[in-house]
């Protein structure tokens, strides 16, 4: 069974503005209300407006200390608007504050003049803001599939529906995460024309095979001034299913691993020279084919160079996967567990793309065993398996043996990719008494671990 | 992102030096200029190049010093020093962190030291240059606002290194380490090939920004109300914010003082002419139509003292009732006055006021009964405008005999030493009247009048030079120079009265103004001001003007020296900041209240009778319509503006409509179509993702059905359920898009193969059971 990653939750939290802006409309209302300071000034008109402000302050804090404190509620409707108060903004109002206090005191037109110049632009600057992100589109476009270690790139197409107002120094904050990790990727869009539309896009390099998730996406304005924060959370999440790490088998994989399986006797007769291909060049021994050097390169080089061939008719490939982790594995069975699949992967991909008949086909242990042939869904479905393949605790491997496809043949190789080598080892010996490595038929099961220094000489995991 | 941070720091430097320049202005001290070389040196120097500045040591040394300065002078200085040394205070700081390497936040402080600055500055000053320094500043502190706004977002998203090709250097140490490898992002900012952080488009915005933001800042300051704490004085001598009275009208006026305003065109007040009758407008179409004659005297200060040239007020001149209005027949005038604040609680009116009402109500006011003077309570501030309504008459006042009468007539006529001479001159001059020594007491006030204004024996002039300091300057004036302003003329003339045993007083006040024909205003400014003679008659207190008519032309060339299209412009400017920036309690209820309050309350008359203003509406547009000379009116533009919303409404409107109209159709539609259809289908996802299977977006709901048979192969086929996947789908495909309805066969058999799906895939329990899930 696999675990999927949780779709991650906006942390909860207290909405300092949210709380100041509700005590603020009831103050005003408290005040009006028992001082009837513009009731004075302006009639009853003055008082319905300021009430009607203080209870739109009031309403508004309160929806903003709910939404953030139950951050669930925020992924739809009203809520997904935030408001954010910035330090910036918090030292300009106390600075605009004790300027206001200052005019009444000192009873000064100049100084309140200068409190009107302040607050005006904040006042405005919350409008922008707020207008900003109104009518503010976001579209997400991720890939489905990435290799684990490869950059990747993720497209946010950014629309702007309103007909005259751009919205200015747009932030994109998105989430990604597993269960092991959390990224924050930002990306600026100083402005999004009206009616129009930006594809901002924001470059990744996921590192761990399995499911990452995508979202909740923000945006977030400051814009003009940078003392209020306007926000908007977007639904939707994405996910991106990242493969194993492929590596590259080195020269050693081949003489080792590949040639130490050739030395059993293959009884399928051979069809003739053409099915050969062209391998390499190479200088000229006692004994070879006059007929295969080369005479051009030979010229070139002032010695006689032969053309070898390499056979062409690849073997069938089982890669038998035991990823066993102990129910309370360490970072370094892990580890293990890793490297374990992706040389699974790293052999099966380049099995498939260097063979042209030979078929693969692979059995993981795991809660619920992966079986899996080529020639039914492309590499991507052995991949999408590999991607979600959890380690597993179980000691019997007789199951693997037991899914070893029915057609199997004398031309298969055989190998076992297995965390615990040894314990691998000596449970086949067990199985096969008589023939070492070999079961039933003659073919051998390779038994390949996953000990770091001696993959090292047969992998390398720096890339294709 | 370099030009982004040139124009951001050049913004900084220029924000930064407007408001040193402004604080330095405002205190008179050139300590706060110093920011203006030190921010330029500082750019050039430290920030251009990014370069380090001073160390941190260095800087808490420096500002530990600061303090130390700045608790010196306040513990050393007087009153003013206990704002100027804080604000001292926050100059040090402003070069102390202009001398260091800047982040975000040094800026910040350096943009908060600012406003600190701006705002002492302005208690230090509210001289009209101010205001505009203000905009200026606003202006400024927008702009660098918002190009810090973008600056810091490009900072907090700046691109980190992220190799393209390659794993990460900490992956590329220990390649195997698969799981311990951290994943990575690179953050950035998007921009267009064609697009700058700093275009056209951001100038644009930041524009109409400042726009809005300096009009919201102009409402905020004219509805704030002006609750005033007035248990609190910052300043207990109020030597700022309190203002000087205006040379000339003191209690003492020294001849010559007048002099200094006689050049000077700031306005003074600002009359308009009401029908004494029915409090209307008066009609004036010219200077002649001025009550009181093209050029009428504004009665203000009047001085009965005079010694050693210095006219005085008596220290007990009797505050009265008000005078009774005179019977029908007498000539009066109804003005109606703004007078600027100009430092003395005189009120000033065109002929002798006999009753006067404050504009607002509370304001407290005297009658000085001898004097014949209204003037405001010594407890009123002076510093702010204040407007009033009189009415005066135009006559001669008689006096009314009593003790207290004949002590003021006593002081009207008494001689100080050294004036002997002026007394001689008069006496000569009235023998040389035609038949003798005019009997009646105002003939030979108009007879010495007279030669002093016509006989071209005087010339008016602004020169002020003494000719010989031993003699009182009235004697100068009339023996040796001859030549002088209208103190000196108004001076010795009621020397000359009195030598001869006629009462007589000084008047100072203004004369004549400019008259704006359009409104019937008559502006009244300092170079009008001007100085007469009130002389005790058989028909009572008369008016007698000795200057000569080049007071006329000396004023009408300083009034067009200083009428240039700047000084207009100047003058409107300060105008409108005297009006702003003095704003009362009492100003703000007029201008800005009370047409609030009356437009709600119109506003609810409206809504109260509904079909009266529709009918009124109706009624205005049928007239529009049918008179077509009215189109091109603020009717007409009004009407038009109407129209044009209701109908941009109308179509906003229709369209909302329509859209919801069109979503509720397509909602019913794909109810109709799908119903319980898609409601299985549905319930197969559920099942397939609890199984770890999510159907990508591209993906058909076939190629989904063949992934989760191959996916899912050995579950399914412990269950013998591998066909599901298949038959679940065709059965979706029939109905969803063959539009076919499910026989209840149909339906109990595809529920009975979703349970059992259901049951397959759930995981076992801990007995090894399956358990049931989802319904």
């Amino acid at each position: 069974m696999q675990h999927e990653p949780r779709p991650p939750e906006l942390a909860r939290t207290f909405s300092v503005a949210g709380f100041a802006f509700m005590l603020v409309g009831l103050a005003i209302a408290a005040f009006e209300l028992r001082y009837g300071l513009l009731l004075r000034r302006l009639g009853l008109g003055g008082r319905v407006v300021v009430l009607v402000c203080a209870t739109g302050f009031s309403v508004w804090g309160l929806k903003e200390l709910i939404a953030n404190w139950w951050p669930s509620l925020g992924r739809r409707g009203i809520a997904r608007h935030r408001a954010g108060w910035p330090v910036e903004g918090r030292v300009y109002l106390l600075i605009t504050g004790v300027v206001f206090v200052g005019a009444l005191l000192g009873q000064s037109n100049p100084l309140l003049l200068v409190f009107a110049m302040l607050a005006g632009p904040y006042i405005i600057n919350a409008w922008i803001s707020f207008l900003s992100l109104k009518g503010v589109t976001v579209v997400r476009t991720a890939p489905r599939r990435v290799m684990a270690g490869e950059p990747t790139s993720v497209e946010v197409r950014l629309g702007n529906s309103k007909r005259w107002f751009s919205a200015w120094g747009v932030i994109l904050r998105d989430t990604i995460s597993d269960l092991s990790e959390r990224l924050e990727a930002e990306v600026l869009v100083p402005r999004v024309p009206p009616r129009g539309e930006r594809r901002a896009n924001y470059r990744l390099r996921l590192m761990h095979r399995g499911r990452y998730q995508l979202g909740p996406l923000r945006i977030n304005t400051r814009f003009p001034l940078g003392l209020v924060e306007r926000g908007l959370t977007v639904a939707g999440t994405d996910t991106i299913l990242v493969y194993p790490r492929i590596g590259r088998l080195t020269a050693n994989w081949s003489q080792q691993l590949l040639m130490a399986t050739q030395l059993v006797p293959d009884m399928a007769p051979r069809s003739g020279p053409f099915n050969d291909e062209y391998h390499q060049l190479r200088e000229y021994r006692l004994g070879d084919d006059p007929r295969a050097i080369h005479w051009p390169t030979s010229a070139r080089r002032n010695e006689l160079m032969v053309r070898e061939f390499r056979e062409s008719r690849d073997r069938h490939l089982i890669v038998l996967l035991d990823p066993w982790l102990p129910e309370r594995g360490a970072d370094d069975d892990r580890e293990r567990v890793e490297l374990a699949i992706s040389l699974a992967a790293t052999v099966c991909v380049h099995h498939l793309r260097s063979g042209r008949e030979s078929q693969v086909f692979l059995s993981a242990a795991a809660a619920v065993p992966v079986h899996w042939e080529s020639g039914g869904g492309g590499v991507e479905s052995l991949l999408d398996e590999l991607a979600l393949l959890r380690g597993w605790s179980g000691t019997d491997l007789s199951p693997l043996l037991a899914a070893l496809p029915a057609t199997r043949s004398l031309r298969a190789r055989t190998l076992l990719i297995s965390t615990r080598a040894a314990a691998a080892s000596e449970w086949l010996a067990r199985q096969q008494p008589s023939g070492g490595e070999s079961r039933g038929g003659g073919d051998a099961i390779h038994v390949v671990g996953t000990d770091r220094e001696k993959l090292a000489l047969l992998v390398d995991w720096r890339g294709l | 992102m370099n030009r982004l941070r040139l124009i951001f720091q050049l913004s900084v430097a220029i924000l930064l030096c407007l408001s040193a320049a402004t604080f330095a202005l405002a205190e008179e001290n050139p300590l706060a200029a110093a920011t203006l070389p030190l921010a330029v040196f500082c750019w050039l120097v430290i920030d251009r190049p990014d370069r380090n500045g001073i160390g941190g040591g260095l800087s808490v040394l420096l500002g530990v010093a600061s303090l130390a300065a700045a608790i010196l002078e306040f513990a050393r200085g007087g009153i003013e020093s206990r704002l100027l040394a804080p604000a001292h205070l926050l100059v040090y700081l402003m070069w102390l962190f202009l001398l260091q390497r800047k982040q975000p936040r040094h800026y910040w402080m350096l943009l908060g030291l600012c406003v600190l600055q701006v705002a002492v500055a302005s208690v230090l000053t509210n001289a009209a240059w101010f205001g505009l320094a203000l905009t200026l500043i606003a202006v400024a502190g927008l702009w660098t606002l918002g190009v810090f706004t973008l600056y810091r977002a490009v900072l907090d998203v700046q691109a980190e290194p992220f190799s393209l090709g390659g794993l990460p250097a900490e992956a590329a140490a220990a390649p195997d380490r698969l799981r311990s490898a951290r994943s990575s992002v690179r953050k950035g900012v998007h921009l267009e090939p064609d697009e700058r952080l700093i275009g056209a488009h951001f100038a644009g915005g930041a524009a109409a920004m400042i726009v809005v933001s300096l009009a919201v800042s102009a409402l905020f300051f004219l509805l704030v109300p002006r609750i005033w704490i007035r248990s609190f004085r910052l300043f207990d001598d109020s030597p700022i914010a309190g203002g000087r009275p205006l040379t000339g009208f003191t209690e003492q006026v020294t001849l010559g003082d007048m002099g200094e305003i006689l050049e000077n065109a700031d306005p003074v007040m600002q009359l308009e002419f009401l029908d004494p009758d029915t409090g209307g407008p008066l009609t004036i179409r010219d200077e002649y139509d001025l009550p009181g004659g093209p050029e009428p005297l504004i009665r203000g200060v009047v001085l009965e003292g005079y010694g050693n040239g210095r006219w005085s007020q008596l220290r007990n001149r009797g505050l009265g009732r008000p005078r009774p209005v005179p019977p029908e027949g007498a000539r009066l005038a109804r003005q109606r006055i703004r007078l600027e604040p100009i430092g003395t609680p005189t009120l000033f009116s065109v002929g002798q006021a006999l009753t006067v009402t404050p504009h607002a109500s509370g304001e407290r006011i005297e009658f000085v009964r001898h004097a014949g003077i209204v003037q405001r309570h010594e407890d009123e501030d002076v510093s702010v405008p204040f407007r009033y309504e009189a009415l005066a008459s135009l006559d001669p006042q008689p006096i009314v005999d009593s003790p207290r009468t004949r002590e003021y007539v006593g002081e009207c006529l008494r001689l100080p030493a050294g004036v002997e001479e002026a007394s001689r001159l008069a006496h000569e001059r009235l023998e040389r009247a035609p038949g003798g020594p005019p009997p009646r007491a105002e003939d030979a006030a108009r007879w010495l009048e007279s030669w002093l204004r016509d006989s071209g024996d005087f010339q008016y002039s602004l020169d002020l030079s003494i000719d010989d300091p031993a003699l009182d300057p009235v004697v100068d004036f009339l023996v040796n120079r001859q030549s002088g302003h209208c103190e000196y003329f108004a001076s010795a003339l009621a020397v000359m009265l009195r030598g001869v045993g006629i009462p007589s007083r000084m008047v100072s006040g203004f004369k004549g103004g400019g008259l704006d024909a359009a409104s019937g205003r008559l502006e009244v400014r300092q170079l009008h001001a001007h100085a007469w003679v009130e002389a005790l008659v058989e028909t009572g207190w008369i008016a007698l003007d000795p200057t000569p008519e080049a007071r006329a032309e000396s004023v009408a060339l300083i009034q067009a020296r200083t009428q240039s299209v700047w000084s207009s412009w100047r003058e409107a400017w300060e105008r409108t900041w005297n009006s702003g920036i003095r704003l009362s309690k009492s100003d703000q209820d007029e201008l800005v209240y009370r047409p609030i309050r009356d437009s709600f309350s119109d506003l609810w008359e409206s809504l109260s009778d509904a079909r009266g203003t529709a009918g009124g509406l109706a009624g205005m547009f049928r007239s529009l319509f049918e008179s077509p000379e009215k189109w091109f009116s603020w009717r007409g533009g009004l009407a038009v503006f109407l129209l044009l919303s209701l109908a941009a409404g109308g179509v906003w409107l229709v369209r909302r409509l329509w859209t919801l109209l069109r979503s509720w159709r397509s909602d019913r539609d794909e109810r109709g179509r799908g119903g319980s259809s898609v409601e299985f289908y549905e319930r197969f996802q559920k099942l397939a993702a609890r199984a770890g299977l999510e159907r990508d977006g591209p993906q058909t709901q076939r190629e989904f059905a063949a992934e989760m048979r191959r996916r899912l192969a050995s579950r399914l086929a412990a269950c013998d359920l591998q066909q599901a996947p298949e038959l679940v789908t065709d059965e979706f495909y029939r109905v969803r898009f063959g539009s076919l309805a499910l026989s209840s066969q149909e339906q109990q058999s595809l529920l009975e193969r979703l349970d059992a799906l259901e049951q397959c895939l759930a995981p076992p329990d801990a007995n090894g059971r399956p358990r049931r899930g989802l319904t």
